[in-house]
């Protein structure tokens, strides 16, 4: 007799799952067991602007079973030529809700779970709990840090993702496997704000993220573990770079020797 | 002989390179040499080496053929064939849009 797990149970595809989602199940070692995954995932995305628009978009249209999308900033008139799910309509609106209120419409049948909250030590662990993936979507490095150490704390993959104009970075941390982002940035580095960014450089950082946090959560493909992609639109360049664990990381020391 | 260059910075490197490739004068370049020319042709723009210390700018990375510098043995001194794809890029880019 086969013993399917609970969660596995909770996420039978329906008729209308399976006509919806048809042609990413033909994708060949994700099929019907990988949708039936994602059904029972629940992925954070941590900010509501550039990148995390268009990553929780993805990740919906994809049948993430339940996102949830953090952010405590409203929607302003400049966020428009890339915050895709933000339109006039909504500015002054919280960006969580913003983007709720379109991700339902997007797929009603993905729970969105809009926080209006600013992500902080006191509150991250709590935020991130439970979640199959976490994004990171955010646009300052004190919350980036933050979510790395609440994350490696869990033992929660935590996919980073940056951008600067038309030049954008993305790598996957797998607490206890890969080096983490306090790795690779012991410091702060230096910040400038506003920065400037067109629209689709974040999008093209989100939809990398959304596929990592899709095939870490069906169990397919290779993984930006261990590498940071870095790409500039301008000049069309791509390149990988290892990210190496730093001796005694005070975040994923601990993880890492598990 | 001519270096392919990737760069991963705000700055437009294309209106010193043809076509993404950069020319190099003298017989046998090293990295250093290419990123000294690179400083030069940017009005020092993109200064990868830090002149105090005339070691790699912590805020940059160089891959020479998909090997970072550090791992390169002989780091900025190895020499550089026609050929050679080097990339150049700012280590972090930390806008979330």
């Amino acid at each position: 007799m086969v013993r399917h797990s609970p969660r596995l149970d909770e996420s039978m595809l329906t008729r209308q799952d399976l006509e919806r989602y048809d042609r990413q199940i033909r994708y060949e070692g994700f099929g019907e067991q990988g949708q039936r995954r994602l059904k029972a995932s629940h992925v954070v995305v941590a900010g509501a602007g550039g990148i995390g628009c268009p990553a929780s978009m993805y990740l919906a249209c994809a049948g993430v079973g339940r996102i949830t999308v953090i952010d405590h900033q409203s929607v302003e008139l400049s966020n428009l030529n890339r915050q895709v799910l933000h339109w006039e309509e909504d500015i002054g609106r919280p960006k969580s809700v913003s983007a709720a209120a379109k991700l339902r419409n997007l797929n009603p049948s993905t729970a969105i779970s809009p926080v209006t909250a600013e992500i902080t030590a006191a509150n991250a662990g709590d935020l991130v709990r439970g979640a199959s993936a976490v994004l990171d979507a955010m646009d300052n490095f004190e919350t980036r840090a933050v979510l790395n150490r609440a994350t490696v704390a869990k033992g929660i993959p935590f996919i980073h993702g940056g951008v600067w104009g038309l030049c954008g970075q993305v790598t996957t941390i797998i607490p206890g496997k890969t080096p983490c982002l306090a790795c690779l940035y012991p410091e702060k580095p230096a910040e400038k704000s506003p920065f400037p960014v067109f629209g689709v450089a974040p999008a093209m950082v989100a939809i990398i993220q959304a596929i990592e946090a899709i095939k870490i959560i069906a169990g397919f493909g290779r993984l930006l573990a261990g590498q940071m992609l870095y790409f500039n639109q301008a000049t069309m360049d791509f390149s990988f770079r290892e990210v190496i664990r730093r001796p005694g990381c005070p975040v994923c020391g601990q993880a890492v020797k598990r | 002989m001519k270096i392919r260059l990737k760069s991963f910075f705000h700055y437009d490197l294309s209106q010193v390179l043809d076509r993404g490739m950069m020319e190099l004068e003298g017989r046998s370049p090293t990295l250093r040499d290419l990123l000294n020319e690179i400083s030069l042709r940017s009005g020092g723009k993109v200064r990868a080496i830090d002149p105090k210390t005339g070691e790699m700018d912590v805020e940059f990375f160089v891959l020479l053929n998909g090997r970072e510098v550090p791992a390169v043995p002989q780091g900025l001194e190895t020499e550089i064939h026609d050929g050679d794809e080097v990339g150049i890029g700012l280590m972090h880019f930390w806008g979330g849009g």
